[in-house]
């Protein structure tokens, strides 16, 4: 190959340089990545269980990601592999797996409150159980409602009137809010005399191991261990079988092979990276694959499938009992504390040796005691969840920020709980768990968020919120900010703000302006040792815009 | 092609990749309802550039795939519907399968017990367990219990009936005594076949006492492998060696069990004293045996979890007059029952004493740990035994529970000749 000359390159350089400028303000921002296409029928994937979230997921996934070369030098030089499905303003578009919503439009009350809820809510004045599962752990049924609608009902532990329930519903709501596709879950109550067996429902005998027909008595028994309210109602949590053909739970590693709209290994979407972040909050720790659920739908015309998370019951310290301590703060294997322990010859005192203090009977065990949203750790590890990297988990509490004490409280009444005082403590704890999600993961990045810019004169206002500051973590009198301006060739000297908010005069833009091209704005906040990567902000500006639009905006 | 063409191209497709990445907007303040019908933009169009191969071409792909039909087949399949089928225990009748060994050195293998809990309508007992290890030791056995009709005694005095038959191809025998060689390795084959009949009484919620009768004949021959001890050893200074033994034996034993267990035993212990009188038949061999078995735990904290347990067993044969014992029957040390870290049965003698030292603490609510010493000697007389004496063995010890109440031991000893590893399907300690 014939050797480039220097001037040679330069041109290049200037030639791709004014590409990439031209190419940047081309085309509409990406709010949405189609992945709905018609697609073929994809097979049923089999539920997910043990072979699939410990020996694929935590041991081999594990170890493959321990084994990954490029990985280690990429995390040893402070530049891990960003999320894939992430658009130029660091936002997550909208697709079969996350619809944008509290976070960047905030719901009303009553959209809150109504969450994923749409058409009728259930009618259990006469109820049809088609199928049941009267004996194990979490007894439950699948019922048609008068509407001939179908739930999969789920009652309360016998020693926990409303825990679960109440738990399933405000966690389905916060995680509908925060964007994610969720069921339709209602808190119902139904009437032992209002349920009539379906003809030909099977259930396996607990003693004999074989098929036989479900029983008046098999019902009987199951609702003999299951909280009643006082009247003889069941309380129960009625969850509406989701519109479409089932196709298994989703992967957390790798992509469905038939599913050609699957393009994104999913351990690296972002909206699932920050799963961890925001399921730390409501202490949602059962996050195995299991609690996923791909469906094959049609909409406007075309069939693809949509993603949705299921079975929120084990969150904000319920379970089928009260949720144990070492949920939270330990895997289910962790190999970390068995280590410790075994060397410290079981002096070390592990998660699943401390008893968790149960608040209520409604609250179980949720607190913001010893939460630290940093080491919280779901039912089982994975490498989506190993794979958030600080900007994911920024947009994560960013979208958690959304939430206000208002939103939470009108949230937490849908649970029905019988007593205020539970409301109050849920909420209560809830926002103090926000904090501490806050406080951890926007100590890690600029914290600066919501730009905005407003026209003045000829000049600019750029707007900024510092969501460490408006939260209050530190002191006002703290903020500081320098910005510098760029435009094509044109630097300017690096200024410092005490508001957030940036004026750029017209003469500021004068030498800029001649250059033509983006105006690029970055600041550093000033509130460590070091000053961090400056968070850049990219807008058009000629003298006579009408309109100001931030095209891009790039961390770290 | 000129370098100016090469750059065109180069710029063209840095553009051109440029272009989905950088091209972006402000975010809009509704839904994007209307928009989403008209926008089919991915924000990715294709799936990574050898992702899939390079997925699939992982080796630990392959060890999850092969490992994959195991493991489904435990989740929801047939090894799932056997570990999960009804226990035994509150069957009458039935099949048990399990997996066990006939003692020290034994291996292991799959055993199959039919039992009756109600034989003939009587609340007979009769169980019939088979076992057949990988190094072809076999254990087939008959026991029936049933209950003596006195209103005083009913449920706890049963009269019990045996039958059993032994096959131990190769057995290893060193010689006699505390300080036997082990250069002296060799093998021998025994072929015991046995009844028994006594009564066994139901003392209190704890104690145990019973009287039983056994006629037992027990062949030895060369081993299947190894060195034969048969051509090796005198059959002059080693009873029995040449041929085999018929006995006839009465054993009275008293036992006490108050072992609290949570999942291991945490608290109390097991104590058992068996005292025995054996004739042999043809006038050479008769001898007293007594044997105490003894082990207690010690929690350290209040959820079990950190424990102290101590074993000791302490054997000694006692010859009439002008007789010997059988050297099969003469206790022997070097097992995961005795002495770990030793070959099996190392030392062999007519007196034995060991005694075991365990730390046990949890390190999952599944996985014991357990750092253990072991100490033992041989003696001809139990006032031979002495502090100077000690064989020592120490190790390390795991309990994994795969089913509640049915752990499975994990062994390794070290002592001064070797290491060994013992696994254990029914551990007792």
């Amino acid at each position: 190959m014939k050797t480039i000359n220097k001037a040679t390159l330069s041109v290049a350089a200037m030639f791709l340089a004014a590409a990439i400028s031209f190419a940047e303000f081309q085309s509409e921002v990406l709010w949405l990545d189609f992945d709905m296409k018609n697609i073929p029928e994809p097979k049923e994937r089999s539920e997910a269980g043990f072979y699939d979230y410990f020996f694929k997921g935590q041991l081999m996934e594990g170890t493959k990601q321990q084994l990954d070369v490029p990985r280690w030098i990429r995390r040893a030089a402070d530049n891990p592999k960003e999320a894939s499905n992430v658009n130029a303003l660091d936002e997550v578009p909208n697709s079969s797996w996350y619809t944008n919503r509290h976070h960047l439009r905030r719901l009303s009350k009553d959209e809150l409150q109504q969450g994923p809820n749409r058409g009728n809510t259930p009618d259990f004045s006469r109820v049809i159980v088609t199928k049941a599962k009267p004996a194990g752990v979490t007894p439950g049924m699948m019922v048609k409602d008068a509407h001939g609608d179908s739930y999969l009902i789920k009652f309360d532990g016998f020693s926990y009137p409303n825990q679960r329930s109440g738990a399933e519903v405000i966690s389905t709501k916060i995680m509908y809010a925060a964007g994610y596709n969720v069921p339709e879950n209602y808190i119902s109550y139904i009437d032992r005399k209002s349920l009539n067996i379906d003809s030909d429902v099977e259930i396996t005998d607990e003693n004999t191991r074989k098929k036989r027909q479900l029983t008046n008595d098999d019902i009987d028994v199951m609702l003999r261990r299951v909280a009643a309210m006082p009247d003889g109602r069941y309380r129960v949590l009625a969850s509406k079988i989701i519109k479409g053909k089932a196709k298994g739970p989703f992967t957390q590693v790798g992509l469905r092979t038939d599913d050609p709209n699957d393009v994104i290994p999913h351990e690296h979407r972002r909206e699932l990276r920050a799963l961890r972040v925001i399921s730390s909050w409501i202490n949602n720790w059962d996050l195995k694959e299991g609690q996923s659920l791909d469906l094959y739908v049609e909409e406007d015309g075309r069939k693809f499938l949509r993603h949705y998370l299921i079975d929120f019951g084990a969150s904000l310290g319920a379970a089928v009992d009260p949720t144990e301590y070492f949920h939270g703060h330990e895997y289910g294997f962790d190999l970390t504390s068995i280590t410790k322990e075994i060397f410290s010859l079981g002096i070390h005192r592990s998660g699943n040796e401390k008893r968790a203090l149960i608040i209520s009977p409604e609250v179980g065990s949720l607190t913001a005691a010893e939460f630290h949203p940093g080491k919280w750790k779901p039912s089982f590890p994975s490498v989506m969840f190993s794979n958030l990297t600080d900007l994911d988990a920024f947009w994560a509490a960013r979208v958690i920020l959304s939430f206000r004490e208002e939103d939470l409280r009108g949230i937490v009444e849908t649970a029905e709980y019988s007593l205020p005082t539970t409301n109050n403590y849920v909420v209560r704890t809830l926002m103090e768990r926000r904090r501490m999600v806050a406080n951890y993961w926007l100590g890690k990045v600029d914290a600066l968020s919501d730009f905005s810019l407003e026209r003045a004169g000829e000049g600019v206002v750029l707007k900024f919120r510092d969501l460490i500051l408006d939260e209050g973590f530190v002191l006002a009198d703290a903020a500081r900010y320098t910005y510098q301006v760029r435009r094509g060739s044109y630097t300017s000297e690096k200024k410092l703000v005490r508001t957030q908010e940036i004026r750029m005069d017209a003469d500021s833009f004068g030498v800029a302006g001649e250059n033509g091209g983006p105006v690029e704005v970055r600041i550093w906040a000033h509130r460590r040792a070091s000053n961090p990567e400056p968070v850049k902000v990219y807008f058009e500006w000629s003298p006579g815009q009408d309109k100001l639009t931030i095209r891009r905006i790039s961390r770290g | 092609m000129s370098d100016l063409y090469r750059l065109l191209l180069l710029i063209f497709l840095f553009g051109t990749l440029s272009q989905d990445v950088w091209a972006q907007e402000a975010p809009p303040d509704e839904p994007q309802q209307t928009e989403e019908q008209a926008q089919t933009e991915r924000i990715v169009e294709d799936r990574p550039p050898l992702y899939s191969i390079k997925r699939g071409g992982h080796p630990l792909t392959w060890l999850e795939v092969a490992f994959k039909p195991v493991l489904r087949s435990a989740e929801g399949g047939p090894i799932r519907n056997l570990a999960s089928r009804k226990s035994t225990s509150e069957k009458t009748s039935g099949i048990r399968f399990g997996f066990d060994g006939a003692g020290s050195g034994s291996g292991f293998g799959p055993e199959v017990t039919f039992f009756h809990k109600n034989f003939l309508g009587r609340n007979v007992d009769v169980e019939l367990p088979l076992l057949y290890t990988y190094k072809r030791y076999e254990v087939y056995q008959l026991n029936a219990h049933m209950p003596v009709a006195s209103q005083r005694f009913y449920g706890a005095l049963s009269f019990d009936l045996g039958a059993g038959y032994r096959s131990r191809p190769q057995d290893d025998f060193y010689g006699f005594g505390n300080d036997s060689s082990v250069d002296n390795e060799t093998q021998f084959r025994t072929v015991a076949r046995e009844m028994s009949a006594g009564l066994s009484a139901k003392l209190s919620d704890y104690s145990t006492a019973g009287i039983h009768g056994v006629y037992s004949r027990v062949g030895v021959t060369a081993p299947t492998s190894g060195v034969s001890a048969q051509d090796y050893f005198d059959s002059s200074s080693t009873p029995g060696l040449q041929g085999g033994v018929t006995l006839r034996s009465l054993v009275f034993s008293i036992g006490r069990d108050n072992q609290q267990r949570e999942k291991n035993a945490f608290r109390g212990g097991a104590d058992r004293l068996e005292v025995s009188f054996n004739d042999g038949a043809g006038g050479e061999f008769q001898y007293w045996r007594y044997r105490l078995t003894s082990q207690h735990f010690f929690p350290l904290s209040s959820d079990a979890r950190k424990v102290i347990a101590v074993r000791a067993l302490l054997e000694t044969n006692q010859t009439t007059s002008g007789h010997s014992i059988p050297f099969f029957n003469m206790p022997a040390l070097g097992s995961g029952q005795t002495l770990r870290g030793f070959q099996t049965s190392r030392f062999r003698d007519k007196t034995a004493l060991a005694l075991s030292l365990e730390y046990r603490y949890r390190i999952w609510p599944m996985i014991d740990v357990g750092l253990f010493v072991d100490e033992g000697q041989v003696a001809p007389q139990l006032g031979d035994l002495a502090m100077n004496g000690f064989h020592t063995g120490y190790g390390v010890r795991l309990f994994v529970w795969p089913k509640e109440n049915s752990p499975i031991t994990f062994d390794y000893g070290r002592s001064g000749e070797m290491w060994r590893f013992y696994v254990n399907f029914k551990p007792r300690f």
